[in-house]
């Protein structure tokens, strides 16, 4: 089956061909008119999915006073009218240059979270096939997540898992937020993209599971660790799965117990990456930014550099309105030494401003002196 | 009601099977002041209106005085959020993680008027912070703000949480005994991990403006000291400190925005430290890197009753000769809204003192008398006065929380802080040679005009003596006295008239850089929008290349060509849009580094050039400075390396960066096995429009304008450094050397 999507953009260099793939055509045959006008043309198309540029009063050409409206106008009006109409939720990703996506959403700051994903048009150039994929993702999401509330089945069941291990994951409210009966298919999307696969947490990214290999993920033959992860059903399935390559992190946690011997924790990065070598994988330990040394106990990827670090040698970053089961990001002391962290406006935490004071004065020094 | 009444109403209702107990109360209370032989206070219901108000004058001071409360109760975060604010009738939520409060604290003291219980317990149980709050009264903010409060409240370990409902117009009027008011109070389930208290204030009496969250930001910023106050606790280094996020803006951004410590502060003359030690002595501590002034004062007055404290301002002119000209305009607004000094009081704020309007030290009045001819008045200082409840137990905040009670505690505190400042500034311009009042005598500038001088010389030929006694011996004198001044008189037109030019050359430098400026900006917005197009155009075409056969290897040759072009048009844009925030920060020198050679890496990989790069120590960091301006130097040094290099033909260029730290400055060395620099044209590599090179089309460097090392030398001079050529380390030809201060924490 092909997918339709419908691209909106005031000025389109070619997005929407290459958003195209042999699932999913988008169309950008829809002109720019007035905001009411627009989002009556966008519902009587009725795409899978909707793509559309931030900003659609840049071409003067096109130019017109009753066109001076932004992507979030458009998709306001959507949301609304999908309150209405759940049939017409459909996903709606954002795509403009790469200025405006840093200054605008990353973090968030416009006042409604109205989009699934954003995407920068160089992104898209260079990593067609997974925003393709993505897309295509979002689509069979909205439409798993509808199907899921018409039959009311168990929320555990969405994300292709056992009603016993759900439970066990202690997700606490965030269940009681799905099923809530009131709320629209876009926003328990949302939920799940922000909370579940966009986020470290109960599901873990390659990037992720490098660090708690403790190995570098440049270095080492990462799909050759996947395939086997992937093997022993550790990968996760559910909704949104085919767009975002995840593992469920109490599944990683067993098999790597067992693979290891021990709790991957008390291993430093080179005994972990000796056992991995002596079990046929082609891995190079990861080495501390901070002590330049491998004997360290990497536990998670940083915000900042996504690279291996060590929970003693790296700070919390600013992360409020996480739920409990979310991993609060942390930035490397590397990172915070060079101010490269602020280069992806991240934050650090107030807690850990004592930290970052001794760092920058140099009286807690690189290599643990 | 007659007294019979009263005991029939009473008797009815104690017969009752379920009696109201309330109205037992009331009956009993009017009973006992019926029959009594004794009076006593009652207190009317709209008691606490004037509570509200009448005492606390202005909204943002009631917003203040609830995020305090929320300090006092150990809380990290403080979220105030509002609602349909606009107009009158919205809402206000502010919640906190602090402790919360159980029913009984809630009954024994939240519900009891001016409590003691801060005063007995001076110091929150789990930081150990000494309460800002002291005439409990302060939660009556709620009541100054809105005409409803839902006050609930969370204590970790307690599976329910409590809500009480307060309605302020409605039940608590005139005529009603206070005590006959009840506000209900329930409990709903909650996480047993959970703490905190939430005020829902509805209703809001004022409607908010823009201006006014500005104003309850400027409080909310101010509310705690601009400089670190010494721990008045051994325990308070485990205090987190708490955040205030206002309608999701967290003080750290604001705090950012309102860039106080970054647009302003750095950009002082001085910084004035001083005390109040135990036995009443005031020390002085005045320090200026920029007029190398580093001195201690004792005061000869004593301050017996004040008790310790201690003062830290900045002091400020606003003017080209002693901070940067580009700073002048904004750094004067700065100290026109901000300027002052401020009193906090167990690190809270104490207002008005400090306020745009405020001239609690009669600076301003003195200023407009003339009576000081330096610059002294309350925009000239930034700073404040740390007084504790523990040391200065005299000086007491009114009711109102709008001053303190004018003692003689105050009278020296004010006189203290007045002798501070007047010694200061006095000091400073002093060593400026600046008249320091009005009547001081003798005062003499240090520049001369031409016409001094001659008058100086024909007085000394005069001599007092009758011209028609001059012999031709005299005459003589005359003439080559005459021609000596004349000589002086032509050296100091001359070297006018070289400054002129030289001022002229500058000026046509900001010229050609502003123009130039202004056409980099746009090209390289134009070619970062012209980026995606490309890309995507380059995509789609890729596929049907490849599909008819095309060769791989063309594509990529394509593809990095465009990719240089674009990084290129990248790091340009990046570095006007970074010199677009004035912001000027520590910067660590290995992260501008590591940035610079990862943006350059690919482009001197092609040209076959060896990068090296050394930053000992580690963590080393600038003073603050702007850091596209080390980004500008870092990129002069490399397009003149390159022409270097290419000229010279190597086989094997290297270009070698290394910072270290020596003494208090950070020096920067950019090498290279270049051709090297004529000895000839050493002493004239910083001059403007001085170049050698021949243009280069194909060059990343591009045509040498001869402004690069100008513009090295005007950033090293303006943080107070300096630009040189030096000998280059073994296989080098060629070495630049940029000094800077480092980071104020990195200083000895």
């Amino acid at each position: 089956m092909t997918y339709r999507g419908l691209y909106i953009d005031d000025m389109d260099e070619g997005s929407a061909e290459i958003l195209s793939g042999s699932d999913l055509k988008f169309s950008s045959e829809i002109s720019l008119c007035s905001l009411p006008e627009l989002a009556q043309k966008i519902r009587e198309y009725g795409p899978d999915i909707l793509a559309i540029d931030y900003r659609l009063d840049e071409n003067q050409e096109a130019y017109n006073r009753e066109n001076t409206y932004r992507a979030g106008g458009v998709a306001q009006l959507l949301r609304e009218v999908a309150l209405e109409n759940p049939k017409e939720d459909f996903p709606i990703i954002m795509v403009s240059n790469e200025n405006k996506i840093s200054t605008l959403f990353s973090p968030d700051k416009t006042a409604h979270d109205l989009f699934d994903e954003w995407y920068s048009k160089e992104s898209i150039a260079e990593s067609r096939c997974r925003v393709q994929r993505q897309a295509v993702s979002l689509i069979e999401g909205y439409k798993a997540i509808a199907d899921w509330r018409t039959k009311g089945h168990e929320t555990s069941e969405l994300f292709s898992i056992s009603r016993d291990a759900w439970h066990d994951l202690s997700v606490g409210d965030f269940a009681q937020e799905l099923e809530e009966p009131s709320i629209p298919t876009h926003v328990i999307a949302r939920h799940i993209l922000r909370k579940v696969v966009l986020r470290t947490g109960i599901l873990l990214n390659t990037r992720d599971i490098s660090a708690r290999l403790g190995i570098d993920p440049e270095l080492s033959k990462m799909d050759e660790i996947m395939d086997e992860i992937g093997a022993r059903g550790i990968m996760y399935t559910g909704v949104f799965s085919s767009g975002w390559k995840r593992a469920w992190r109490h599944r990683f946690n067993a098999w790597a117990a067992d693979f290891f011997g021990a709790q991957i924790t008390s291993l430093t990065g080179i005994q972990r990456a000796q056992i991995l070598e002596e079990k046929g994988f082609s891995v190079k330990p990861a080495i501390s930014k901070w002590t330049k040394s491998s004997k360290e106990f990497f536990a998670l990827s940083c915000a900042s550099c996504d690279y291996p670090t060590e929970q003693m040698n790296s700070v919390a970053a600013l992360d409020s309105d996480v739920p409990s089961f979310v991993d609060r990001k942390r930035i490397c002391f590397h990172c915070v030494m060079t101010d490269h962290y602020e280069k992806k406006k991240l934050k650090i935490s107030s807690i850990d401003e004592p930290v970052v004071c001794r760092i920058k004065s140099g009286s807690l020094k690189e290599g643990g002196a | 009601m007659t007294l019979e009444e009263l005991k029939r109403r009473l008797s009815e209702e104690l017969a009752k099977e379920t009696p109201n107990h309330r109205l037992i109360a009331e009956l009993t209370d009017a009973l006992l002041d019926e029959t009594s032989d004794e009076v006593r206070f009652s207190v009317d219901a709209q008691h606490i209106n004037r509570l509200g108000l009448e005492l606390v004058g202005k909204q943002e001071t009631a917003v203040s005085e609830l995020i305090k409360n929320a300090y006092d109760a150990d809380a990290t975060e403080v979220l105030v959020e509002f609602e349909n604010y606009k107009d009158k009738g919205g809402r206000l939520v502010i919640s906190d993680n602090g402790n919360g409060m159980t029913s009984d604290v809630i009954r024994r003291s939240w519900m009891r008027l001016s409590t003691d219980e801060k005063n007995e317990f001076p110091t929150s149980p789990i930081f150990k912070r000494l309460r800002a709050g002291r005439k409990g009264i302060g939660r009556f903010s709620a009541q100054r703000l809105g005409k409803r409060l839902t006050l609930e409240s969370n204590v970790a370990g307690s599976v329910t949480g409590i809500r009480v409902l307060f309605n302020w117009d409605e039940e608590f009027k005139a005529g009603r005994n206070l005590n006959s008011i009840w506000n209900s109070i329930s409990t709903y389930p909650k996480e047993s991990s959970k703490k905190g208290t939430k005020l829902i204030i509805d209703d809001l009496r004022d409607g908010w403006t823009d201006a006014a969250f500005k104003q309850v930001w400027k409080s909310i910023i101010f509310l705690q000291p601009p400089f670190k106050l010494a721990a008045t606790s051994p325990k308070m280094d485990v205090d987190p400190g708490f955040s205030v996020v206002i309608n999701g803006k967290s003080n750290s951004v604001v705090n950012t925005e309102f860039s106080i410590e970054k647009s302003f502060l750095q950009h002082a003359l001085a910084t004035i430290a001083a005390k109040i030690d135990e036995n009443g002595n005031a020390h002085i501590h005045l320090s200026s890197p920029k007029l190398d002034i580093d001195e201690e004062h004792v005061l000869d007055e004593r301050f017996l009753v004040v008790g310790e404290l201690s003062f830290e301002a900045r002091y400020f002119v606003y003017h080209s000769s002693v901070m940067p000209g580009r700073f002048v305009k904004d750094a004067s607004r700065m100290g026109r809204d901000f300027g002052g000094i401020r009193v906090y009081r167990n690190g809270f704020r104490v207002l008005p003192y400090g306020e745009k309007a405020d001239d609690w030290l009669n600076l301003s009045y003195d200023a407009a008398l003339r009576t000081t001819l330096n610059p002294a008045n309350n925009n000239n200082f930034f700073g404040h006065v740390a007084i504790d409840r523990d040391n200065n137990p005299y000086l007491e905040e009114t009711s109102s929380r709008e001053g303190l009670i004018e003692n003689e505690a105050f009278i020296e505190l004010h006189q203290f802080t007045r002798k501070v400042i007047d010694w200061a500034a006095q000091r400073i311009a002093s060593v400026r040679n600046r008249k320091r009042t009005s009547g001081q005598r003798g005062f003499r500038s240090d520049v001369r005009r031409p016409s001094d001088i001659l008058s100086e010389a024909i007085k000394s030929l005069d001599g007092g003596e009758n011209d028609a006694t001059s012999s031709t011996e005299d005459r003589e004198e005359i003439r080559a006295k005459l021609s000596a001044v004349i000589g002086e008189v032509k050296t100091y037109e001359d070297e006018a008239t070289s400054r002129i030019q030289s001022m002229l050359d500058y000026e046509e430098m900001l010229r050609v850089l502003a123009s130039l400026g202004i056409s980099i900006s746009v090209f390289s917005h134009e070619i970062k929008g012209a980026q995606n197009g490309v890309n995507t155009q380059i995509a789609l075409i890729s596929s049907e290349f490849l599909s008819l056969g095309g060769e791989r290897s063309r594509l990529n040759s394509l593809k990095e060509a465009l990719d240089r072009l674009f990084s290129l048009g990248g790091y340009v844009d990046a570095l006007v849009s970074k010199h677009e925030s004035r912001e000027l920060k520590e910067v660590s020198v290995l992260g501008v580094i590591e940035s610079f050679v990862n943006q350059f890496k690919a482009y001197l990989d092609r040209q076959g050039v060896v990068f090296d790069t050394d930053v000992t120590p580690s963590y080393l960091r600038t003073c603050a400075i702007h850091r596209s301006e080390l980004d500008s130097v870092l990129f002069n040094f490399l397009t003149n390396s390159t022409k270097s290099l290419k000229s010279s033909g190597l086989r094997e260029p290297r270009i070698r960066i290394a910072a270290t730290k020596e003494e208090n400055w950070m020096v920067l060395r950019f090498e290279d096995n270049g051709k090297g620099i004529d000895d000839e044209y050493i002493g004239r590599v910083f001059d403007a429009f001085f170049t050698t090179s021949e243009p280069d089309p194909d060059d990343i460097s591009g045509k040498g304008t001869g402004l690069g090392l100008r513009i090295v030398a005007d950033i090293a001079e303006a943080y107070g450094g300096s630009v040189s050529v030096v000998s280059p380390s073994e296989n080098y030809n060629c070495c630049i050397e940029f000094r800077i201060p480092v980071s104020e924490d990195q200083r000895k």
